[in-house]
């Protein structure tokens, strides 16, 4: 028996529950019966999807399903009897191809370092370690191992002189990159975002780098923390007028 | 300033692990190079199952990357960043307009996504027959002891199904 194979699925187990649907919404019961659907199906050898195909019209077994699935343990039984042979997989080649590509390149100044240290110490480690180079850009706090990083790149970006489009860029991706370290800290410290650095910035500009940061901040943070987040970043950007997801979508319809 | 509670979360270990984890996952999915073929293979093909394909395929591939460096991805936390993959996946979808996903689709989508895991799991000798039968086992478990809790949440789906509104953009963390 591989030595901690039990271990892990216990763990697996032992985490559904509360945490998992409200991590998305889903009420906990769907969680379990998906996962007991899940589990049955790959130990008998059948395929849900498959079983969805075969029992008819896409929707409404789709909808049959997930009613089963609220129910609970029915689950396992209707989505492993109901599935057949292996259907075929949707083909993600090309997509794990330019995810991997694209990962590899980096994003530039501010993400490029941080790609290469992704798990090459603790969490946060690597970034601490960027600390000194913060007195780059204001001095201010260095507790903050994500607003460390941020200084950091800061401190890289305003020795380059970059343009306005380029100190765009690299602000979002700072700010991003912040999260990552900090979570919860990001909403406070993308106010700030070193005075030097923003006064390079006209005051719209800075809005919507906030506001860009923001959205993709928020994919970074977990319902705990983003609830506690609401406290400390709402009133800035409230007012927010465009969303990154908005924006990323008028990008992907061009 | 920031309030003690949000320090007490900043400076709580597994947090920062899953934030960690999940920022990466979604750098994959945000990086503007790559989320407009997301969108465009979600679409094109079965939801549900490319959905359940893509979030599988960021796992491994986080997972590979933590095995470089000699780090282990906790197992525990494996259901719970699926879950928010899936949801900021169907989020992107949804957003987009032209399909929609909803909650049970999502469960469906989870159920694939855990399904392949397994499978892969079982192939690979990572997991034996006999303790994944342990696991369905302890999932049902679990699933009797919460009971009364999935009744209260199961009575909704049983309703004509509708599409989830969306939550409005540019708003609060929710």
């Amino acid at each position: 028996m591989p030595a901690g194979a039990i271990g892990a699925i216990g763990s697996f187990i032992g985490s559904l529950g509360a945490s998992a649907g409200v991590a998305t919404g889903i009420a906990t019961g769907m969680v379990y019966g998906a996962a007991i659907g899940g589990v049955s199906a790959a130990i008998s050898g059948d395929n849900i999807l498959e079983g969805m195909f075969k029992g008819g019209a896409i929707g409404g077994v789709t909808g049959g399903i997930g009613n089963v699935l609220s129910s609970g343990a029915k689950a396992a039984a209707t989505a492993a009897e109901a599935g057949a042979s292996a259907s075929g997989v949707t083909s993600t080649g090309g997509l794990e191809g330019t995810m991997f590509a694209a990962e590899s390149a980096g994003t530039g100044l501010t993400t490029g370092g941080l790609e290469g240290t992704m798990f090459a110490g603790d969490v946060g480690g690597n970034i601490i370690n960027a600390a000194p180079a913060a007195e780059l850009v204001n001095g201010s706090s260095i507790n903050n191992p994500g607003l460390s990083m941020f200084q950091k790149n800061a401190g890289l970006l305003k020795q380059t002189n970059p343009t306005k489009g380029e100190m765009f860029d690299k602000l979002i991706h700072g700010a991003t990159n912040m999260s990552e370290g900090s979570g919860a800290f990001w909403g406070h410290t993308v106010g700030e975002l070193g005075q030097g650095l923003m006064g390079k910035m006209s005051a719209d500009a800075q809005r919507e780098a906030e506001e860009l940061a923001y959205q993709r901040s928020r994919k970074h943070i977990s319902p705990e923390v983003g609830t506690a987040l609401n406290r400390v970043s709402a009133p800035r950007l409230v007012s927010a007028p465009l969303s990154y997801r908005e924006k990323l979508l008028a990008r992907g319809q061009a | 300033m920031i309030e003690p509670q949000v320090e007490q979360e900043q400076g709580n270990p597994q947090q920062q692990t899953f934030d960690h984890l999940l920022a990466k996952a979604m750098k994959l999915i945000y990086n503007d190079k790559i989320n407009a073929q997301l969108i465009k293979t979600i679409k094109t093909g079965e939801p549900v199952q490319a959905i359940g394909n893509i979030v599988l395929t960021v796992i491994e591939k986080l997972e590979t990357s933590a095995a470089k460096s000699n780090k282990q991805i906790p197992q525990e936390m494996l259901p719970d960043l699926a879950l928010s993959l899936i949801a900021q996946l169907v989020e992107l979808v949804n957003a987009d307009g032209e399909i929609q996903i909803d909650e049970k689709k999502q469960s469906l989508i989870f159920s694939y996504a855990v399904q392949e895991y397994m499978k892969k799991g079982i192939a690979s000798g990572k997991i034996t027959q006999e303790e994944a039968q342990q696991a369905l086992e302890s999932l049902k478990q679990k699933q009797t002891e919460t009971a009364p809790q999935q009744a209260q949440q199961a009575q909704p789906v049983t309703q004509p199904q509708q599409v989830p509104q969306q939550q409005p953009t540019g708003g609060l963390l929710t």
